[in-house]
C-alpha cells in the first residue's frame, strides 16, 4: 500500500475518533459545570491537546443543542458582552452515562489485547 | 438576544481586522434570518473579545490577529454552523421561512454543482482539443491550424478548402501544447478548491 493512502486512512480514522471523543468530552465538562463557549473550548483544548480551530466546536455545540443533549441560555454580564451558557440536559446525562460505560468496556478490551 | 460589544481599538489596523472578520462572518450567514445571524455574531464577538483579553502580550493588532488565528477563518466553520442553524429551522414547529431557506440553499448548491461540472467538463474537452490539434499539425501541416474564413471568422481545426487562410503555421504546436497544459493546471486547481468546499 502507498504511504499516501496509509496516511489518508490514518487521518480519516483519527478524525472520526476525535469527533466521537469531542462529543464525549463536551458532555463530561458540562456535567461538571455549565460553561460559556470560550471557557468550554479552552478547557477542551487543554484536555485534548488538539490543533483544530476553536470555531469548529460551535457547529458541534449547535448540533448537540438541536439533539436535546445540551441546552443554553444567554446571560447579560456586568461588564463585557453577554455570554451564551451551555448546560447538559437530562438526556445528555443519560447519554454520557452510556458513553462512559462503553468507554470503560473498550478500555478494558484494549488493555486485555495489549497484555496478550 | 444580546448586543455584543466590540472592543474599542486605538490601532486602526486592529479595528480593521475585527470589522473585516465580522463582515466575513455576516456575509456567510446570508441565508439565515436576522435573529439567527445576530446569535452567531454575538457568540463569536464574545469569544473573540474574551480571547483578545486573555492574550495580554503585544499590541492590539498582534493580539486580535492571534485571537482570530485561534478561532479560525470564518470559511473554515461558519458555513457548517449556518447549515446546523438551518437544520434547527427544519424541526417540527419551524417557520415556513426557515424551511424555504433550507430548501433554497440545498437547491442552489445542487444547481451550482451541476453548472460547475458542465463548465469544467467543457474546459477539459477544450484542453484535449488543443493538444490533439498540436499533434495533428505534425501529420497534416497544410490542413490543420488556426484558419480564417473569407468573412474573417477564426476556426481551429482541420480544413480542406482553399478559401480559408491559415494564420499560425507551425506556431500552433507550441501554442496548442502550452494552452492545453495551462488549461489542465487551471482546471485541476479549480476542481481541488471546489471539492475542498464540500469536504469541510
Amino acid at each position: 500500500m502507498q504511504d499516501n493512502d496509509l496516511e489518508k486512512q490514518f487521518e480519516n480514522w483519527q478524525l472520526q475518533l476525535r469527533k466521537g471523543v469531542l462529543i464525549y468530552m463536551v458532555l463530561v465538562l458540562l456535567d461538571r459545570d455549565e460553561m460559556y463557549g470560550y471557557a468550554l473550548i479552552s478547557s477542551l483544548a487543554k484536555k485534548m491537546e488538539t490543533d483544530m480551530s476553536e470555531g469548529t466546536i460551535y457547529p458541534l455545540l449547535n448540533r448537540m443543542v438541536r439533539r436535546g443533549i445540551v441546552t443554553f441560555d444567554w446571560r447579560i454580564m456586568e461588564s463585557g458582552p453577554a455570554r451564551k451558557y451551555y448546560q447538559i440536559s437530562g438526556s445528555g446525562r443519560e447519554l454520557l452515562s452510556r458513553m462512559h460505560d462503553y468507554w470503560q468496556s473498550v478500555d478494558t478490551s484494549l488493555q486485555g489485547s495489549t497484555d496478550d | 438576544m444580546t448586543n455584543a460589544e466590540s472592543p474599542i481599538f486605538t490601532q486602526k489596523q486592529a479595528q480593521m481586522l475585527w470589522s473585516g472578520y465580522m463582515e466575513q462572518v455576516g456575509g456567510l450567514c446570508g441565508s439565515l434570518d436576522r435573529r439567527q445571524k445576530a446569535d452567531i455574531l454575538a457568540e463569536l464577538k464574545a469569544h473573540l473579545l474574551e480571547s483578545y483579553i486573555q492574550l495580554d502580550n503585544g499590541d492590539e493588532e498582534t493580539r486580535i490577529s492571534a485571537a482570530i488565528e485561534k478561532l479560525g477563518q470564518p470559511e473554515e466553520f461558519v458555513p457548517l454552523w449556518v447549515e446546523e442553524r438551518l437544520l434547527d429551522g427544519a424541526q417540527p414547529g419551524s417557520t415556513t421561512r426557515n424551511l424555504y431557506s433550507l430548501l433554497r440553499r440545498n437547491a442552489l448548491t445542487g444547481v451550482q454543482q451541476f453548472a460547475f461540472s458542465i463548465l469544467v467538463g467543457l474546459g477539459y474537452l477544450l484542453s484535449f482539443y488543443f493538444f490533439i490539434m498540436a499533434v495533428m499539425k505534425v501529420f497534416f501541416p497544410v490542413n490543420v491550424g488556426l484558419h480564417l474564413s473569407p468573412t474573417g471568422i477564426p476556426f481551429l481545426g482541420y480544413v480542406d478548402a482553399d478559401e480559408f487562410r491559415e494564420v499560425l503555421g507551425y506556431w500552433l504546436i507550441p501554442v496548442g501544447l502550452v494552452t492545453a497544459v495551462t488549461l489542465q493546471f487551471f482546471l485541476n486547481g479549480l476542481v481541488k478548491r471546489w471539492v475542498g468546499r464540500f469536504r469541510r
